[in-house]
């Protein structure tokens, strides 16, 4: 994919995912939020790396905890 | 000439209180006095509660005399982040959305504080929801750092941070999602601990990112933290993610020192990290060098995962919650929020489910790096707090600046308990700080390191200049 391809996705992908969020962003804060999502989209990059598929999130279902203070 | 009863620390007003020295009455009368005095120029309180604090200090004075005795906050000033509910009193989060909010009952730690006989001088300024930066457009100004009020006091806790290094009073409350405590902690010049995730009772605060969320004190020194921690720490059933694992006495090995103890320098985290301030470098380096001749061994450490794994875990993790909690609000009143904050946690709807579990994937193996590999081998880490001293507070960035390299964050990822404390001042006169990092529910050793530094150097007695808050 070229430079502006990737750059027509990123916005195309931008204005859907606000929209199906049922989100309404003012005009004079669509740049500064779209290039939020850009650093971010980057960022999410950092996230993955080769591990196995038994590799388990730090925030696991646990329902010792999930019970704890039901009552309460 | 006035006595300054702000050098007084908690312990020494508590063992002047029970000799008959002093009252609290006239330690609070003196504290708000100061909050009467100089926070016009700061704005680190939005509520002041000057007739409940001055009832509770009589009482702690009647309570004391007749001898009930309720510990080391009985009859002792402090506050608290205006995002802990306390009833009856304005809890705003400083926000619009929440102007007008007075919660019916205590958060836990502002029931145990009132418990063990605290007295609450008012509630500190935040940054929106404890998340936004300081902004001008929001209901209440921003705070502002006591040592120079053109640069911002770091937040969220901005006001805990402010008041303490003002002098208003040892010790607030503040909270700490990716360096909410350390960082005001570290521009302000005062101590800040995040505690071990699952160590103080977060029930009653409004939350911000519930994986990621601590509660602790902004203190002036370190035992007068160890004091506050020690209140409000414990289990609580109600609290999710709290830790039924039993708190030990924090001040007991206080005066242990160093010698002996094995630390590990995380100079991979911030030497090449650009930004990074040449004089903070070399105050760590000076403070390394204070340590090791108190005894400690300290080696530089390297882990295989490079600092931007821990900023993008994070930042990933911080922002997906926290758009799930506002999620409602930011699309029916966006407007209501001031823009930084609005900016900053909409970027959370652009986070995909994959994003989030692949980012608590790699939560679990960092947590595992620092306190397998680091933690296994040392004692305690040092850290920076903040890449550079205290930013101007027109100074901050338009958007959400995720590629900073917040040197807190890590520690929010991995819930290990992390200090903030003073360790110079830079060219400009603003502080410089570090942080010392322990294994989970070692507070007692971070302290204990912290300690020893602060005993051997004289940066915490030092003071803002009042008149120059005052002139402004």
């Amino acid at each position: 994919m070229s430079s502006d391809d990737r750059t027509t996705t990123m916005r195309q992908a931008f204005e859907a995912m606000t929209a199906l969020n049922g989100l309404t962003l003012p005009p004079d804060r669509v740049e500064t939020i779209y290039e939020g999502f850009v650093g971010l989209q980057a960022m999410t990059a950092d996230l993955r790396r080769p591990r196995s598929a038994a590799a388990e999130p730090a925030s696991v279902f646990v329902p010792d905890t999930i019970t704890r203070g039901a009552a309460s | 000439m006035t006595e300054l009863l702000e050098n007084l620390s908690i312990a020494e007003i508590g063992a002047k209180l029970r000799d008959g020295s002093l009252t609290s009455k006239k330690i609070t009368e003196y504290c708000l006095g100061k909050v009467a005095d100089l926070d016009p120029a700061l704005n680190a309180f939005i509520t002041v509660t000057g007739d409940r604090a001055m009832q509770d200090a009589a009482k702690a004075d009647r309570d004391l005399a007749e001898g009930t005795d309720r510990g080391p906050m009985h009859g002792v000033p402090y506050a608290l982040k205006d995002i802990y509910d306390t009833a009856g009193i304005l809890t705003t989060c400083h926000s619009k959305l929440r102007e007008d909010v007075i919660p019916a009952t205590d958060s836990v730690c502002a029931e145990k504080l009132a418990e063990a006989g605290g007295v609450l001088l008012g509630k500190l300024s935040t940054h929106e929801f404890a998340f936004g930066g300081p902004s001008f457009d929001l209901p209440f100004p921003p705070a502002r750092n006591p040592w120079n009020r053109d640069h911002g006091p770091g937040g969220s806790s901005s006001g805990s941070g402010a008041a303490v290094a003002m002098g208003m009073t040892r010790t607030a409350m503040g909270s700490d999602t990716g360096g909410s405590i350390r960082g005001p902690a570290a521009y302000c010049g005062v101590i800040g601990i995040k505690p071990t995730y699952g160590r103080v009772s977060r029930r009653g605060v409004y939350p911000l990112s519930y994986t990621m969320d601590h509660c602790g004190p902004l203190s002036k020194t370190v035992e007068d933290a160890a004091i506050t921690l020690q209140t409000v720490a414990g289990y609580d059933p109600a609290d999710p993610g709290s830790a039924d694992v039993p708190v030990p006495d924090f001040r007991a090995t206080l005066g242990a020192g160093v010698k002996g103890l094995k630390i590990g320098l995380l100079r991979s985290f911030y030497a090449d990290a650009e930004g990074m301030s040449p004089e903070a470098i070399a105050a760590i380096d000076e403070a390394v060098e204070t340590l090791r001749s108190l005894g400690a061994e300290v080696e530089d450490v390297q882990g295989a995962s490079p600092f931007t794994m821990y900023n993008s875990c994070g930042r990933v993790i911080l922002l997906a919650e926290a758009y799930a909690i506002h999620e409602e609000d930011l699309k029916t009143r966006p407007l209501d929020y001031g823009q930084l904050t609005m900016e900053r946690i909409i970027l959370g709807a652009y986070i995909s489910a994959a994003d989030l579990v692949q980012a608590q994937r790699l939560r679990r193996e960092l947590s595992q790096e620092v306190n397998s590999v680091f933690l296994g081998q040392y004692d305690a880490l040092l850290a920076p707090s903040s890449m550079t001293p205290a930013p101007r507070i027109d100074a901050t960035p338009k958007g959400f600046p995720l590629a900073w390299p917040m040197q807190t964050m890590p520690f929010n990822v991995t819930g290990n308990p992390a200090m903030s404390i003073p360790i110079g001042f830079s060219e400009s006169g603003l502080p410089l700080s570090m942080q010392i990092v322990g294994r989970y529910f070692d507070e007692a050793t971070v302290f204990r390191v912290g300690r020893a530094y602060e005993a051997a150097t004289e940066w915490h007695q030092r003071w803002p200049m009042p008149a120059s808050v005052e002139a402004a």
